[in-house]
């Protein structure tokens, strides 16, 4: 069982560096390409017309992976002074309630991802001839990552804990 | 369809689900109850996210934290000091000044709050000011910093109710820094009463050379508001060229930022622009709900049956502003409530600048107020002063914030002078 907690452990440890990667590339592209686009335009007078649009996509994906992140980190804005009140077994069943209809929720949207990302993919968009599933994919992405951060909890549950211990 | 939304949205929200995910699923439960196809989901979500002029809001966060990272906080706050240092109460009145020069620089205000407080209530407790009254001033004066642009909160704001942000931007101006000199006033007065701070000499020479030393932290401002104003650049337009600003100065002019500095920062930036982006995404399909259940035509019917008059109803807003500000983040109050309030106001006359300008101004409040108040709980935490002490003193501040808010709502020329005068 350790063993395999402990692969599990590497995975997510790789996984989180390469999305924490991707997306401080995209948001220090995302800056090259708007400060390109607004010095092709009053220094040169030449407006670039892909910059826009290749903007666009790649804020969509710096967003929604970002949005994984902020979920792995537990930081989405939350009302939690009234829970913070309750007695902690009312505390750990708001807890769980809040990871079920989390999971539903992952569920229905993965249910209904084939079906838009397929719609969009013959669409493509009108100068860099993207398809515009690729926007769409972004969010498939984030609720996928959230859903294996979820996994990834159920299988390490108590883990860094031993693993702080010195049983693993 | 408006019923079962609201209801599943305040359960989640009081268990404990995050806002963005009470907002997504209260939305999809909507939809599932009125049997509309769930691809609207992701569809919506996608749309919202999709669009150049929220650019604005990571790069804004960027050039904020490159700016606080880069060395300007020591460098304004030296310049404030040698400008009004001088006076009674001097530190009070540094911090206030630094607040409302960094609000020219930063467009959210947890960051102003952590960067003035860090520096300043150690500062203050060492010439003997109450650490409860230094925690205030901090938190108080940071608000200023969503209401001077730039300002994340406009840009949410002008992207749901679909107003310009340039013109936003400039509302602000005059109202923000009356409410810095409101804060100005009072704490002469309570500096005065407590006998807090020495006095010190104003000397020419050191404001001409701490001006000098603050000249390019003190240039951003000039830059992101002259470059609107002149209609020259975008909002968005203007974040990136205040990020390549900034960039500029920290490596080569004060050389406070390194290379190795850079990753942490891009990632803090897209992880608080993810926050916001993620609740606007869930947003608009709440909003797209409640429209095609006519909801704001109902608000809207209810209201008018109540009062016609655009000042009772503005009035109206700020007081509900105020109690949802208590409980909800700024930019969380925005996306609920604008989608709600601002087809009321707009069927009403009332100019959306300035409903806007106090939109964000009273939902601001909630920055100082227990009992989620951001910038409150970094002041108090800083000063080591009790919350609630920290609270009772930012009373003042507070009543002097709702003195400015009813000056706007009776005379609207406050917010809407500077836009009209540059951008007509």
């Amino acid at each position: 069982m350790n063993e395999f907690r402990k692969f599990v452990y590497t995975i997510k440890h790789y996984l989180d560096l390469v999305v924490n990667s991707v997306v401080i590339i995209l948001m220090a592209g995302l800056i090259a390409v708007v400060f390109i686009q607004v010095i092709s335009r009053y220094v040169f007078n030449s407006p670039t017309v892909w910059s826009e649009e290749l903007a666009r996509y790649m804020s969509i994906w710096v967003v929604f992976l970002a949005s994984a992140i902020v979920f792995r980190c537990d930081k989405h804005l939350s009302v939690d002074f009234i829970v913070s009140a309750f007695p902690s077994k009312l505390k750990l069943a708001a807890s769980i309630f809040k990871y079920i209809v989390i999971v539903i929720f992952f569920i229905i949207m993965l249910s209904v991802a084939p079906e838009i990302i397929s719609i969009t993919f013959r669409q493509t968009s009108p100068t860099l001839r993207l398809p515009i599933a690729v926007m769409y994919l972004a969010f498939v992405v984030l609720i996928v990552l959230m859903s294996l951060e979820i996994i990834f909890r159920i299988i390490l549950l108590n883990y860094s804990a031993s693993k702080e211990r010195g049983d693993v | 369809m408006t019923a079962v939304l609201f209801v599943t949205f305040a359960v989640l929200l009081l268990l404990n689900v995050p806002i963005a995910f009470s907002l997504f699923i209260s939305s999809m439960t909507a939809l599932i109850y009125a049997d509309y196809p769930l691809t609207v989901v992701i569809q919506r979500s996608v749309t919202a996210v999709d669009s150049f002029i929220l650019l604005a809001i990571p790069f804004f966060m960027v050039a904020g934290n490159l700016m606080t990272d880069g060395g300007i906080s020591k460098r304004v706050m030296n310049f404030a000091n040698s400008s009004v240092g001088f006076a009674r109460g001097g530190l009070a009145h540094v911090n206030i000044l630094t607040s409302m020069l960094f609000a020219g620089i930063t467009g959210a205000a947890a960051a102003d709050t952590s960067a003035v407080g860090a520096v300043l209530i150690p500062a203050m407790k060492k010439e003997k000011y109450d650490s409860d009254f230094s925690a205030a001033v901090t938190a108080s004066s940071s608000v200023i910093g969503v209401i001077i642009p730039p300002s994340i909160p406009f840009v949410i704001y002008g992207v749901i109710g679909g107003v310009s942000i340039g013109k936003l931007f400039l509302g602000g101006v005059i109202p923000g820094i009356m409410i810095g000199f409101s804060q100005l006033g009072i704490s002469y007065f309570i500096c005065k009463k407590h006998n807090y701070g020495k006095m010190k000499k104003f000397s020419v020479v050191e404001l001409y050379k701490s001006f000098f030393g603050g000249f390019f932290a003190l240039l951003m401002p000039v830059i992101i508001l002259g470059g609107i104003m002149a209609g020259v650049v975008t909002p968005t337009e203007a974040a990136v060229l205040a990020t390549v600003y900034a960039t500029v100065i920290g490596f080569f002019v004060y050389k406070q930022l390194s290379l190795k500095k850079m990753p942490a920062l891009l990632l803090e930036s897209a992880k608080t622009t993810a926050t916001v982006m993620f609740m606007i995404a869930g947003a608009y399909l709440y909003g797209w709900i409640i429209t095609n259940d006519q909801l704001p035509q109902k608000v809207c019917e209810l209201v008018t049956s109540i009062s016609s008059s655009q000042h009772v109803v503005l009035f109206m807003c700020v007081v509900v502003f105020f109690i949802v500000g208590m409980f909800i983040d700024l930019s969380a109050g925005i996306i609920l409530m604008v989608p709600v309030l601002f087809p009321l106001t707009k069927a009403m006359g009332i100019d959306p600048i300035v409903f806007g300008v106090v939109t964000v101004i009273s939902l601001a409040i909630g920055l100082i107020t227990p009992p989620v108040g951001v910038c409150l709980f970094i002041a108090s935490e800083i000063s080591q002063a009790p919350l609630l002490k920290v609270a009772k003193k930012t009373i003042a501040y507070i009543v002097g914030i709702l003195i400015v808010l009813f000056l706007i709502i009776m005379y609207p020329e406050i917010v809407l002078f500077v836009p009209n005068y540059f951008m007509s």
